[in-house]
């Protein structure tokens, strides 16, 4: 008895080094994890580029990959953008690493590219551009600016080439040549392109906006999913692990689902065990008393 | 609307500039301690009567109205202002962080530290940007990619392990209500991960029997239970602020601004 | 969408007047009664506790710059801080974003001369740590297990750093109340504090500690704009359900025969 009640309050740091432990095993010594089951929101993600890939006006277009997040939360947004950004190159989509919440993001973007680039045959220029960092207070400006006139809103790309000279900017003008925006992020930063950019096009249609957030942020933006402001959302790492299931491709996200699963099932047996300590402790006052 | 200006009408614009700050300064000096406040509440009322109508006010169809072309310019004012606010904030750490080096107080080190951190990032940064050559971008590299971005990965990642002594710690069954949160917590968490889905990978994930599967249930729980509830909270917070928004612009409130209702 | 659309300017112009009546009804001295707030009844318990021990207590109004956030924050700590003075606790401020540096600072002073302790206050307890959100964490968790902080106080906006501020905050067996209008970081709260305030009662939070007519007018005005967005909640699904799209055409701000005739008028009048 006096064991079980122990667990109900179990040394902080214990529950660290356990923790240390479920997450790093399975990256040293691999186990096999059944595949994930796939949801609407990453189902519907994946349906958008396909759709875009086959629809010959748009796949002709440019595909924003606003990078805003920081090397913190690079466990999953850095996966989702290597996830994603194979899929568009998988489809031979052109595409534009921005950021304009950390500058961080179009390093990080580009990093992801340097490493994918040879895999698909991509080029630099020619499939596709780095328009660098703006900072955070000029995003709605820059955005705004972006519907009629890309080129000039943006001006140079990372490595302070004219866009106008980069082949892959050809015929890319404003809102119109935009084929979807995808918004990777660990902050606020959606609502930018949702406000200034998304309706901006001709057509009725909006410009389709997928989302990539951290996990404790997709809460949020289930409404928006429902209300069709968003077209497809990857939930954090676990978004990220769909994704590659549904590439077929065997990437970090797919060897990080064996450590998500055990750092998962050992909080939840840990909760079991501090309410076994929590019922012990009761029955043994309960006891107590009657005596 | 303001074009950038070089040469001698910039120093005629900086120097006005000047002489103009001054002169406002020295008025509002001068103003009696009981039109203070009436001031300030004349001021807030006004610069938030510029933003709600420009707003408000219909637009044409570039998208702008007769203010619009203001925003830009008072942003950037904002901006300054901020700058301004920026040494504050430096003025504050470093008194407080000299005076512990001077008086010796315990863990004066870090103090050192600090103040050696932010000028070893300060000079390398000035160096990285106006003396560009190999060796600035690596020290520069080595203090910033090295030292900085790896500490707000860490900081982060710490995150994790917080979360679990929390989870440990709060999801007790207690009463009805904690039952309630610790179940769907449950279910969401065994839903959320490969390992949680599998242990009901044998039900169909087909018509009714679909509602059975963990990650159903989570995802259910998520988009129509979870973020109903945060959508009507968002619409409390909304009104909210927008009732605080309207007592700070209409200068009703009495807080730290002002001593008593004006 | 940079400019208000037609249901926008109708709605935000309608409840604005309804707020500013309630608060000015209950300046004429209407009588007006509020609801307990567990958490925020907490707070003297919390204030209580840092005396009895002779440790001081931590405030922090999170990562917002000078917004409604912030300023209601500094508001509902200026209410802590003045009971904190009555009994002549040590309260320590950081701040992550230097515009509000002044203005708490400002707000402590007044609140310790307001507490009748004036002499306790100590400016460079009101201090800046750093604008980058993980070294601020850092710093407010050093802070805290330093100076073995007895209770904490977090209202305003929070993002990651929520959960480390509050799980060393647990870890020195402080008392914490928080309130934050950051849905997402509500639930880590709610895993590490003892008390927290959840969505609107973070702006319901100073009326009910200060009790002054014009906070609960403003209130009143905010229940009754709450129950006219049930009500159309309610009564635009009933409509939609039953194959009539006014309401909810309304606020998509599509042509309506009544709001197409008024937006004609008013743009013929601007012209």
């Amino acid at each position: 008895m006096g064991f079980l009640v122990r667990l109900q309050d179990i040394d902080r740091r214990v529950l660290y080094l356990l923790l240390a432990v479920a997450v790093s095993f399975p990256f040293l010594f691999p186990a096999p994890v059944p595949d994930p089951a796939i949801l609407p929101q990453t189902q519907s993600f994946f349906r958008t580029v396909e759709a875009v890939s086959a629809d010959p006006v748009r796949r002709d277009k440019l595909v924003i990959l606003s990078c805003n997040f920081s090397s913190s939360t690079s466990a999953e947004s850095l996966t989702q953008t290597e996830t994603v950004m194979r899929h568009l190159m998988k489809n031979k989509l052109k595409f534009a690493i921005f950021s304009f919440n950390d500058p961080q993001g179009r390093e990080l973007g580009q990093l992801i590219a340097n490493r994918l680039q040879d895999e698909y045959g991509y080029q630099y220029g020619r499939d596709y551009v780095n328009w660098g960092f703006r900072p955070p207070a000029a995003a709605v400006n820059t955005v705004k600016a972006m519907v009629r006139n890309i080129p000039e809103a943006i001006g140079t790309d990372a490595n302070g080439t004219r866009l106008v000279e980069i082949p892959v900017m050809r015929n890319i003008r404003g809102a119109n040549d935009l084929a979807a925006i995808i918004e990777i992020t660990g902050s606020n930063s959606l609502p930018v392109w949702l406000q200034y950019l998304q309706r901006t096009g001709a057509g009725a249609e909006p410009i389709p906006t997928l989302y990539c957030p951290t996990a404790v942020m997709a809460p949020e933006a289930f409404p928006l999913l429902k209300s069709g402001q968003l077209q497809g959302m990857l939930t954090g790492l676990k978004g990220a692990i769909e994704y590659e299931a549904l590439l077929n491709v065997r990437g970090f996200a797919t060897r990080a689902s064996a450590s998500l699963s055990y750092s998962h099932f050992l909080i939840l047996a840990l909760i079991v065990l501090g309410n076994l300590g929590t019922f012990a402790a009761r029955a043994q006052a309960r006891r107590g008393g009657a005596r | 609307m303001f074009r950038p200006v070089t040469g001698p009408t910039l120093w005629l614009y900086i120097l006005g500039a000047l002489a103009a700050s001054g002169v406002i300064f020295f008025v509002l000096q001068a103003i009696p301690s009981r039109l203070r406040k009436p001031l300030v509440a004349l001021i807030t009322f006004v610069a938030g009567l510029y933003y709600a109508t420009e707003f408000f006010w219909p637009v044409g169809a570039d998208g702008a109205n007769f203010l619009t072309p203001w925003i830009d310019p008072l942003a950037q004012m904002t901006q300054v202002l901020q700058a301004f606010a920026l040494g504050l904030g430096v003025y504050s750490l470093a008194s407080v962080h000299l005076r512990a080096v001077a008086r010796q107080r315990s863990g004066w080190g870090f103090s050192v530290v600090l103040f050696a951190g932010l000028f070893a990032i300060a000079l390398t940064g000035f160096l990285r940007e106006y003396r560009p050559n190999r060796f600035n971008e690596n020290v520069f590299n080595f203090f910033f990619v090295g030292g900085l971005q790896s500490l707000d990965a860490t900081m982060f990642s710490i995150i994790a392990f917080y979360i679990v002594s929390a989870a440990y710690r709060a999801f007790r069954v207690r009463s009805i209500e904690a039952t309630i949160l610790l179940t769907s917590a449950f279910v969401v968490m065994l839903g959320q991960v490969a390992l949680g889905q599998a242990l009901t990978n044998n039900i169909p994930n087909q018509q009714f029997a679909a509602n059975f599967r963990v990650e159903n249930i989570a995802n259910w729980i998520l988009t129509r239970v979870n973020s109903p509830a945060l959508l009507a909270v968002d619409f409390g917070l909304g009104i909210g602020g927008l009732a605080t928004a309207l007592r700070l612009w209409l200068s009703l409130e009495r807080g730290s601004y002002f001593d008593k209702e004006l | 969408m940079e400019h208000a659309t037609w249901p926008a300017r109708i709605v935000l112009a309608l409840f604005s007047i309804i707020i500013i009546g309630a608060v000015l009804s209950a300046q004429r001295g209407r009588k007006l009664f509020i609801r307990r707030i567990p958490g925020l009844t907490a707070i003297d318990e919390a204030v209580g506790r840092a005396t009895e021990m002779g440790r001081p207590m931590l405030l922090s109004v999170g990562l917002g710059s000078i917004d409604i956030i912030t300023l209601q924050a500094l508001a509902i700590l200026s209410s802590i801080v003045q009971t904190a003075a009555r009994y002549g606790n040590r309260v320590l401020l950081p701040v992550a974003d230097s515009a509000i540096l002044p203005v708490a600072e400002d707000a402590v002073r007044e609140a310790y001369t307001a507490g009748g302790r004036p002499d306790a206050f100590h400016p460079e307890d009101v201090m800046f740590l750093s604008d980058r959100q993980f070294a601020y964490a850092a710093g407010v968790a050093g802070l805290i297990n330093r100076e073995q902080v007895a209770s904490m106080f977090l209202f305003g906006t929070f993002y990651a750093e929520a959960l480390i501020m509050a799980e060393n905050g647990n870890r020195v067996g402080a008392i914490q109340v928080a309130g934050t209008p950051s849905t997402t970081q509500i639930p880590f709260f709610i895993a590490a504090c003892d008390y927290v305030i959840i969505g609107d009662e973070f702006y319901a939070a100073t009326a009910y500690l200060t009790k002054q007519p014009t906070l609960l007018g403003s209130l009143v005005g905010q229940d009754i704009v709450k129950g006219i967005l049930i009500a159309c909640i309610v009564l635009g699904a009933l409509l939609l359900t039953f194959g009539s799209p006014v309401l909810y055409n309304f606020f998509q701000d599509r042509d309506l025969p009544l709001l197409g005739y008024l937006r004609q008028a008013i743009e013929a009048g601007g012209s």
